[in-house]
């Protein structure tokens, strides 16, 4: 029972610390400008894309491309901000963002599904793994939880330390009394927006270690439930709820197969999102603002 | 007698508390003026007495009844309709379906036709002057429109206490005499109790039967126009200077 | 009083529709094929259209609507009812089910009303196939109940008739209180409750209306496969093709979505035609296209354009 547990803690908090990573981005950008980017599976998609590619031409594992994917994310995240995003967000209809970003989303899929076409594509890499006397996890794992943590100060450093940091904090508290202060609410808006993109791209690339096989168009649509639920259970506005709901739901993606194991007559592995959903009813319905967010 | 008592509310946001122990009696038939510098808790109050903020303590009574749990449709239905001090038109509907809206949801719920909605609508939408613009989509209204809007909409609920949120600001000097002549006729031939926020102090003294002064959520005045406009209190929330004040009064 | 011109006016653009609908169902197979389809997407877009076009509210769970409604008519054909009858049970259960989701997630506004929505879908088939419910993954098959019964212009005609009725719903919904309120709550929420709007009950009664059609036609769509899954009939894309279809139309108008998806399947087959494997890139641009460029869609750039026809376009 004990081994059982303590499996389940760290394989949760190390997959879950991934989940948190990859979800970031969206709670950034839905904190800076009250959009929720429904694109966010695909840019997911895309950085397990670029790790593959880096793999595959250049020989890069999904740690070492992490750079290529941040800048990759970063510039397509201006792109997109600057010729859809900013001009709707003005628009008097809330859901404009919501279905442009949808519906890009949609488009990328397809896109990639042209130019990759939709087999499934895998990076194996592997490194052997660390035993314990009951269980073993593998090396690689390891690193990408090492470098996810490692992200994540340096985000800490971005939002906290630097001027474009505290620029972002500041529109996302008050993006009026930001402006008066000479925050460029609009250049920031851009950047938060790119930095939540690239935020997405890397946390797909580190995906990318736990699934060896499974890189197609569509699995953002895997993640995109995912995302959600650590998103809103986290707290939306804010980046380290995103941690929060991750290493929660990474726990709960552990603990509820071998849980609903012991119930009869029930697929433990399809019935585990059925119940992470349920856990977003619940917080949408009771604390919407999630564990860390504000209440409005 | 007493149509609406405000009774000890009470309503924090977070840190802050907007109103703090506040108590007001809203006589049937009178113009009540709310007055106060910004930030004073007086849209709050609104707010809490049609039921859009919850008060952390405190009651609001209408006609006897306690509403303090009632929600915001029901206490319209009841006779308590509001304008807002930044317009909200209903966008996309022309200016006679914005007006069609409250007839149909007000106090004639369920009891009126789209029919007769809609020519009681038209009638309104003439009371206020809008004749001209009642199908023209309301987002396309000036500013006066719009105040003119807020205010058939308001009417059309049919409401006994109107709660008009500054519905002079950002109006020219002959506008206001035409609102402030529009708000005497409904008082009058409407019967309909009114109570006013509003900064522009000549007006509202003018045209107010009491007033009541509100500063940092707490009431500190109440009283005819001309005992307020000798209150020294008042004059020092006001100029922020206690000289200032005394010198003013004593004019 | 509207005189006899303004009433053939309102109407033409519907009947002329739905008689060129008929017309070609019976030219041949092929086209009796299309028409299908053009009717099923214009149930569930009609459908959606009275909570996303009139509610403001934006349901990306609309497909489960059309899944239940195909489960319940699987179902029941299987003990034994009379297929007609089951496909009526699957609408009713599909609205009873809009009731149950409606008083939960109906208080959410906007962006978060969207996400729950949209999560529903997966939600529901990981329920179905991991609680194995009703066949679980591998679900019902109903060749034994139907096979015989089976007549592709009985069912495109119900959906005709369903589309109609829906057509006269909508109008009727249009032109009465609910209407007003209901476009109200969309326009300014809070303004609508302190004038007097009940939103709580005006958006779950138009919930339960949306999810009405779609269950029926969830049946249709079950006698017509034979097989119902979680795969073949909780399928996300008819909620994306349902929003892309009101927006492409005309959201909130009554003859938008019907217009909207007559374009849709003639692009479709285009697409398919000159760019096949493009399709969904180039309609996921369109929609960006629409929001951005004409967010009142087709029926809001002809009113602009052409002043004539604005009584044609209700």
């Amino acid at each position: 029972m004990f081994e059982l547990i303590v499996q389940v803690l760290v394989y949760g908090v190390i997959i879950g610390a991934v989940y948190g990573l990859a979800t970031m981005g969206l709670n950034l950008i839905w904190g800076v400008m009250r959009v929720v980017n429904f694109t966010h599976a695909e840019f997911l998609t895309l950085g397990a894309y670029t790790a593959y590619w880096a793999w595959v031409l250049i020989g890069l594992n999904p740690i070492a491309s992490i750079p290529l994917s941040a800048l990759l994310g970063f510039v397509i995240g201006i792109f997109i901000f600057y010729i859809i995003i900013y001009r709707l967000l003005f628009s008097p209809d809330i859901h404009s963002t919501l279905v442009a970003t949808f519906a890009l989303g949609v488009a990328l899929a397809e896109l990639m599904k042209v130019l990759w076409t939709a087999d499934y594509r895998g990076v194996p890499w592997a490194l052997g793994v660390i035993k314990f006397s009951w269980f073993s996890i593998p090396i690689t794992y390891v690193f990408t939880f090492i470098s996810c943590i490692l992200i994540i100060i340096i985000v800490y450093f971005i939002l906290y330390r630097t001027y474009f940091g505290k620029s972002i904090r500041a529109v996302i508290w008050d993006s009026g009394a930001a402006a008066i202060c000479g925050v460029n609410v609009k250049a920031t808006l851009a950047l938060g927006f790119a930095l939540g993109s690239a935020l997405a791209f890397i946390g797909g690339s580190l995906i990318v270690v736990y699934l060896p096989t499974g890189i197609n168009p569509y699995m953002g649509h895997l993640y995109l439930l995912r995302c959600f639920v650590i998103a809103v259970v986290g707290g939306l506005g804010n980046p380290w709820g995103a941690l929060a709901g991750g290493l929660v739901l990474g726990l709960l993606e552990q603990a509820s197969p071998i849980v609903l194991g012991y119930i009869p007559g029930v697929e433990p592995l399809s019935l585990t999102p059925f119940l992470s959903f349920l856990i977003l009813i619940i917080v949408l319905i009771i604390m919407p603002g999630g564990i860390l967010g504000r209440r409005r | 007698m007493v149509l609406l008592k405000v009774e000890n509310i009470v309503k924090r946001f977070g840190g802050v508390t907007a109103l703090k122990d506040v108590s007001l009696d809203i006589y049937e038939n009178e113009i009540l003026g709310l007055i106060g510098p910004n930030g004073s808790g007086k849209t709050t109050l609104v707010n809490v007495i049609t039921g859009v903020y919850a008060p952390d303590s405190g009651r609001i009574i209408y006609r006897g009844r306690d509403i303090t749990r009632i929600s915001p449709h029901l206490r319209c239905r009841m006779g308590i309709a509001r304008t807002y001090q930044i317009t909200r038109p209903f966008n996309n509907l022309t200016v006679l379906e914005n007006v069609m809206v409250s007839i149909l949801n007000g106090r004639r719920y369920g009891k009126i036709s789209v029919r007769e909605a809609k020519e009681l609508a038209e009638n309104i939408i003439e009371t206020v002057g809008l004749s001209r613009f009642k199908e023209s989509p309301s987002k396309s209204l000036n500013a006066q429109g719009r105040k003119r809007l807020e205010i058939a909409r308001a009417l059309g609920a049919e409401p006994e206490l109107m709660l008009l949120d500054e519905c002079l600001a950002g109006l020219t000097p002959s506008e206001i005499s035409e609102m402030l002549n529009t708000i005497r006729r409904i008082k009058d031939e409407k019967r309909i109790t009114i109570l006013m926020i509003e900064h522009l102090m000549h007006a509202v003294m003018n045209i107010s039967d009491r007033i009541a002064v509100l500063h940092e959520g707490v009431k500190i005045a109440e009283g005819k126009p001309e005992d307020i406009a000798g209150n020294i209190k008042v004059a020092e929330v006001y100029f922020g200077d206690r000289e200032l004040a005394l010198k003013f009064v004593k004019r | 009083m509207e005189d006899v011109g303004d009433a053939v006016k309102r109407y033409f653009g519907f009947i002329l529709i739905y008689l060129l609908l008929i017309l070609l169902s019976l030219t041949s197979t092929a086209y009796l094929e299309i028409v299908y389809y053009v009717l099923f997407l214009m149930v569930i877009s009609q459908s959606l259209n009275i909570i996303m076009g009139f509610g403001g509210l934006y349901n990306f769970g609309h497909a489960v609507f059309i899944g239940i409604g195909a489960y319940i008519f699987a179902l029941l054909v299987v003990q034994g009812l009379n297929p007609y009858i089951s496909m009526i049970a699957g609408g009713i259960a599909s609205s009873a089910l809009a009731f149950l989701i409606g008083i939960v997630v109906l208080r959410l506004r906007g962006p978060f009303f969207a996400i729950c929505t949209l999560s529903t879908v997966p939600a529901v088939k990981y329920l179905i196939i991991g609680g194995k419910i009703a066949g679980g993954a591998a679900g019902i098959t109903l060749f034994r109940y139907l096979g015989e019964a089976y007549n592709p212009y009985m069912l495109t005609y119900i959906l005709l008739l369903l589309s109609v009725a829906i057509t006269i719903l909508t109008l009727k919904i249009s032109a009465s209180p609910l209407g007003y309120s209901l476009k109200a709550l969309r326009e300014d929420h809070d303004v609508a409750e302190t004038s007097g709007v009940d939103t709580t009950r005006c958006k779950i009664i138009a919930f339960i209306l949306s999810a009405l059609f779609p269950g029926v036609a969830g049946g249709v769509l079950a006698f017509k496969i034979f097989w119902v899954m979680p795969e073949t009939v909780i399928d996300l894309t008819w909620s994306i093709e349902a929003i892309l279809i009101v927006l492409l139309g005309g959201s909130g108008t009554t003859i938008g979505p019907i217009i909207g998806a007559v374009v849709y399947e003639v692009l479709k087959d285009l697409l398919m035609r000159y760019f096949p494997g493009l399709q969904l890139l180039i309609f996921g641009l369109l929609v960006v296209a629409i929001i951005s460029i004409a967010p009142e869609g087709i029926v809001g750039l002809l009113k602009n354009r052409f002043k004539r026809l604005r009584s044609f376009l209700i």
